[in-house]
């Protein structure tokens, strides 16, 4: 987090629209996709995400940035709001804590470096070559963070074959992104 | 077939981690709803005098036009009837904001709703607490009770146990005396059987003097010195070796010296008092048999004195 990102949380702090609007867009799919992937149901995604949005520019006033970067404390907020509705989740709900934690501890606003924005064009492309039902249960459990055995239910197979085709699926993109020149 | 326990590509599985990060945040960005309405409160002030004022000249519309009706004695329901078409003349940006400023309001209910419901988990938590509480203090209550029970029950049994006691204090009292004089008895009927009837005194103490050798008085007491701890007791038992020392080293031919030595004897007596001083419970009996018998011995001398 640089001077200027702390310019921008002092300004939305004082209520400035445009900086609420930057903090909004900045890290609004992170936190969809966080709880979505603790497996909140879509209709209840926007509701404890704009939840959790209104706590923080409630509070934003109480964040220091001298203790650390929005991001963690962000992560705070949105976590406390998840707990709080945990039992609007489905139930059984299988979702990865690891793969749902991901969205949360990346640190503030580094984006992908363009080295690393070319590799995931290139593995987007790979993942997209791939045969119909590997591209699935990739993105499954990759981009939606679904545990194997979530993924097994969706795609109506044993947990055992996912793994398996998950095997195999690495294998075919490690060989893509080779031919691309995107793998080291 | 597939290897089920092959290895799985780490490097590939962080990289689709990344990538998959990256595509679901990109994803939930573009399927976002606007920024939300969060601080709405300048608006809403602002909103609040344009508010009132469209309410007043509502409320004067419909009484002109109730008056009117009434006036051109038509029906009301004629008055009402083209619908006023909201939709389209109610400006955009004043139906937003109007919006906004509701889900404000519902948010700050959601907050206190939340507090509220806090609170009484906090009040809950405070009674269970209290509650508790008033349990520990009853039952501690209780069990004052039951030692001041307990208690009550000790002192009635003393009592009881002292009132049986001075009950029995004549009975105790009775026996010791019967104690006493059997003791007398005995001492009696020993002095008796060992003192010589109807001979002179020189021949008494010699006979007394054959007592204390067959009995083998000096001997045993000098095996019995060491045992006594009393310093009084002590004395006497000096004394009366010394007497009985010279008991058996006395010329009882001589009659002069055996006068001597029974006015020795009697003024032992009298420095010693009764029997009942030599010795107490905690003596060793058999010192205390020892001062007994030489004692009375010594005490033959003096009568045959």
């Amino acid at each position: 987090m640089d001077a200027g990102d702390t310019a921008w949380i002092a300004r939305a702090a004082r209520g400035d629209a445009a900086a609420f609007q930057r903090l909004y867009a900045e890290h609004i799919g992170r936190v969809r996709a966080y709880l979505r992937r603790c497996g909140f149901p879509a209709a209840d995604v926007d509701d404890l995400a704009q939840d959790a949005f209104l706590r923080v520019f409630r509070s934003l006033a109480t964040y220091d940035p001298s203790r650390g970067p929005l991001r963690p404390w962000l992560a705070t907020v949105v976590r406390n709001v998840a707990r709080k509705h945990w039992a609007r989740r489905a139930e059984p709900v299988p979702f990865d804590p690891e793969l749902a934690e991901a969205m949360l501890e990346a640190p503030d606003n580094p984006g992908p470096s363009a080295e690393e924005r070319e590799q995931f064009a290139a593995l987007a492309d790979c993942v997209d070559a791939l045969p119909a039902d590997l591209a699935r249960i990739v993105r499954l459990r990759y981009v939606d963070g679904l545990t194997t055995r979530a993924v097994a239910e969706a795609v109506r197979m044993a947990e055992a074959t996912v793994r398996l085709r998950l095997g195999e699926a690495h294998d075919l993109l490690e060989r893509c992104l080779k031919s691309k020149g995107a793998w080291p | 077939m597939p290897d089920d326990n092959r290895q799985p590509n780490e490097p590939m599985d962080r990289l689709l981690r990344r990538w998959g990060a990256d595509e679901a945040a990109r994803r939930e960005t573009a399927a976002a709803p606007p920024v939300p309405a969060t601080r709405r409160a300048p608006r809403r002030r602002a909103l609040a005098p344009w508010l009132a004022a469209a309410a007043g000249f509502l409320f004067f519309a419909a009484g002109a036009a109730l008056f009117t009706a009434t006036w051109l004695d038509a029906p009301l329901h004629q008055a009402e009837a083209p619908p006023v078409p909201l939709g389209p003349s109610a400006p955009g940006p004043d139906l937003r904001a109007e919006l906004d400023g509701a889900l404000d309001d519902l948010a700050d209910a959601r907050a206190a709703l939340e507090k509220a419901g806090t609170d009484l988990a906090d009040r809950e938590r405070r009674l269970a607490a209290f509650r508790q509480l008033h349990e520990d203090l009853q039952a501690r209550y209780r069990s004052l009770q039951e030692s001041d029970k307990a208690a009550k029950a000790e002192a009635a049994d003393l009592r009881k146990e002292r009132d049986d006691l001075l009950a029995d204090r004549p009975k105790t009292e009775e026996q010791l005396k019967a104690l006493q004089a059997q003791r007398s008895a005995l001492v009696r009927l020993w002095r008796e059987a060992s003192r010589p009837a109807d001979v002179s005194l020189e021949a008494g103490v010699e006979a007394l003097r054959k007592i204390a050798r067959d009995g083998g008085l000096l001997r045993r007491g000098a095996a019995l010195r060491d045992r006594i701890r009393d310093a009084t007791l002590r004395q006497i038992f000096d004394t009366q070796e010394v007497l009985l020392t010279q008991l058996d080293l006395l010329n009882v031919d001589d009659p002069a010296e055996v006068q001597a030595f029974a006015r020795r004897v009697r003024a032992f007596e009298e420095d010693l008092g009764p029997l009942d001083r030599l010795g107490t419970a905690e003596t060793d009996p058999a010192v205390r048999a020892w001062l007994l018998e030489t004692r009375l011995l010594l005490g033959e001398v003096k009568h045959e004195g």
